[in-house]
């Protein structure tokens, strides 16, 4: 059976707006900064997405900003109430996609609304698309900061989705990195660029909520397969115009182009997901642009990286921290949850278990280091099960508390890192290195119960029936509920 | 007088000056193209008043320098392969 979903954008739009969290913007914004301030803003103040209806330069477009940067648009895309703990979210996610994966469905050109119209060949502008200058002191404008690249490995047919910055270099040409670490990476690097052979690619702009979580997702699940489990039922999808790859047919715009190998063109700076320019102006991969398609009146998506939250900061968190928990319970850990903090731009992750034995805090560390998705996270904290993982506060109170700067702090040297980590070094920023950490946040189990310190609050200091009467009576007493 | 910039690599006091060498170029006329990019033959100098055409130059992270500079464009330079165009 389906579950509740919104099939593309523009219903998605409609669901923001009837559950308060979209602003209507009428007014003519810039393409150049406006709109890109506008959006940082909003993921600053955690804000109502703002919907851009007239866009100076270009006039029949539309954007959307900032469509999923808190947890409220989130449980709203998977049709669960704004106000979802985030728990609770996770749960349904992890439920949604634990099971037999789906395959998608393709349907015919004439019923995919990304064909309403066509632009091949010479026709082909990218000037076209109001891609917006995002940050001042950015090297180009970013057609594609909420988006998704389809690509294929050649050999093995497997598909994969996936978000790579693209900067727009000139009419028909884009440039963004590609890390080699990356799974489109590994097909560019180990297959197309020793046989000195074009990769097709289709960028999608504007696609459904579920499509873009789960091109966010770290899953071994591809994630065509992994938006039908989303969504409990296959995902519409159509062949693009200059290749056989498979994009959705709901989507607002499609570039299709081919990835160059043996050449590089200069990309960057761009504010990036750890809230600086970190990376500098480097020579990064070429994507040279065959087709563009796009529904009527088209409707732009955009992010805006910086400081948290955006959407990067806050699906990798979400998506990477329940990966990590799969991870960690299939070898049998006993924890009680993970749960990355999205203001630490996917850097923290926080792992909850029971202290069952000694030394559980560096398995889980080494663990969590050690997977694929290692390089992409520094600081791993560990906390008993009286700490709550989705609540700061009583985070940083373990930490505080718990950590002894002496002997729980563990620091991994020269692992795996990515050019984009701002503390590294220069140098270690060059070739992908960084340092990572452990914080140990458990009690050593060979003090005694007599010289363990106890935890004094609301929970653990007062009888139950104590807790229960004062919740009960709570509002009798003058408090709101 | 078209206003371009560019992101020095390196320090500006590093940059070549008056010598016909390729760099990447943005056009920073108003309009739809604005920033589209270009890689280019040119001389530039930080005399403001030396070329044709005015500099603005950035660093690597995109930090403005502050001061023009100025720049002769002889050609742009197509760096796609020709199969692949």
């Amino acid at each position: 059976m389906a579950n509740s979903y919104y099939k593309d954008n523009r219903e998605f739009i409609r669901g923001l707006d009837d559950a308060g969290l979209l602003v209507t913007v009428e007014q003519e914004v810039d393409w150049d900064l406006e709109m890109g301030a506008i959006v940082r803003r909003v993921c600053e103040m955690k804000g109502p997405s703002p919907y851009f209806k007239n866009i100076k330069d270009y006039p029949g477009f539309e954007a959307l900003g900032a469509p999923l940067a808190t947890h409220a648009k989130l449980a709203l895309a998977l049709g669960l109430p704004a106000d979802t703990s985030v728990a609770e979210i996770g749960r349904v996610y992890t439920d949604r996609t634990a099971g037999a994966p789906i395959d998608p469905v393709e349907v015919s050109r004439e019923s995919a609304p990304c064909k309403q119209n066509v632009v091949l060949g010479d026709d082909v502008d990218l000037f076209d698309l109001p891609g917006p200058m995002v940050h001042d002191g950015d090297g180009g404008r970013y057609l594609a900061t909420w988006h998704m690249v389809v690509s294929r490995e050649p050999d093995t047919g497997d598909v994969n989705w996936g978000m790579y910055r693209q900067m727009v270099f000139d009419e028909k040409t884009m440039v963004g990195p590609v890390l080699p670490f990356s799974d489109m990476g590994k097909m560019f690097y180990n297959k197309h660029v020793p046989r000195n052979q074009p990769m097709p690619f289709a960028t999608v702009i504007g696609m459904d909520p579920l499509s873009g979580i789960s091109a966010c997702a770290p899953s071994p699940i591809p994630e065509d397969q992994f938006t039908s489990m989303l969504m409990g039922e296959p995902v519409e999808l159509v062949k693009c115009e200059t290749n056989d790859l498979l994009v959705p047919a709901h989507a607002e715009i499609i570039i299709e182009g081919e990835v160059l190998p043996g050449i590089t063109m200069l990309e960057a700076p761009f504010g990036e997901y750890t809230g600086y320019r970190t990376s500098p102006r480097e020579p990064r991969t070429v994507y040279r642009v065959k087709a563009i398609t796009y529904r009527d009146r088209p409707i732009m998506a955009i992010s805006n990286m910086g400081i948290p939250t955006d959407e990067g900061q806050l699906l990798r968190s979400f998506s990477l921290g329940l990966e990590m928990e799969k991870l960690l319970r299939s070898q049998g850990i006993p924890i009680t949850g993970v749960y990355m903090l999205p203001e630490s731009t996917h850097h923290l992750v926080v792992v909850g278990t029971r202290p069952a034995y000694a030394g559980i805090a560096s398995q889980i560390a080494q663990l969590v280091f050690g997977s694929k998705l290692g390089p992409w996270f520094h600081q791993v904290m560990v906390v008993d099960n009286t700490t709550d993982i989705y609540n700061v506060n009583e985070v940083i109170h373990a930490f505080s508390t718990r950590c002894d700067p002496g002997r729980d702090i563990h620091i991994y040297r020269e692992s795996a890192g990515t050019p984009l980590n701002p503390y590294s070094s220069p140098q270690d920023r060059k070739i992908g290195r960084g340092s990572k950490v452990l914080f140990d946040c458990l009690f050593p189990l060979d003090w005694s119960r007599a010289d363990t310190p106890i935890l004094v609050s609301f929970n653990t200091a007062y009888p139950k029936e104590v807790q229960e009467r004062v919740l009960e009576q709570w509002t009798n007493y003058g408090f709101a509920g | 007088m078209t206003e371009y910039d560019t992101f020095f690599l390196g320090e500006p006091s590093a940059e070549p000056q008056d010598e016909l060498i390729e760099i990447v170029i943005r056009d920073l006329t108003p309009g739809r193209r604005k920033y589209r990019g270009a890689y280019a033959e040119v001389r530039m100098s930080s005399d403001p008043d030396k070329y044709p055409d005015r500099l603005w130059p950035r660093l690597s992270r995109g930090q403005s320098v502050g001061e023009p500079w100025s720049i002769e464009v002889v050609r742009e330079v197509n760096k796609i392969p020709e199969a692949w165009r």
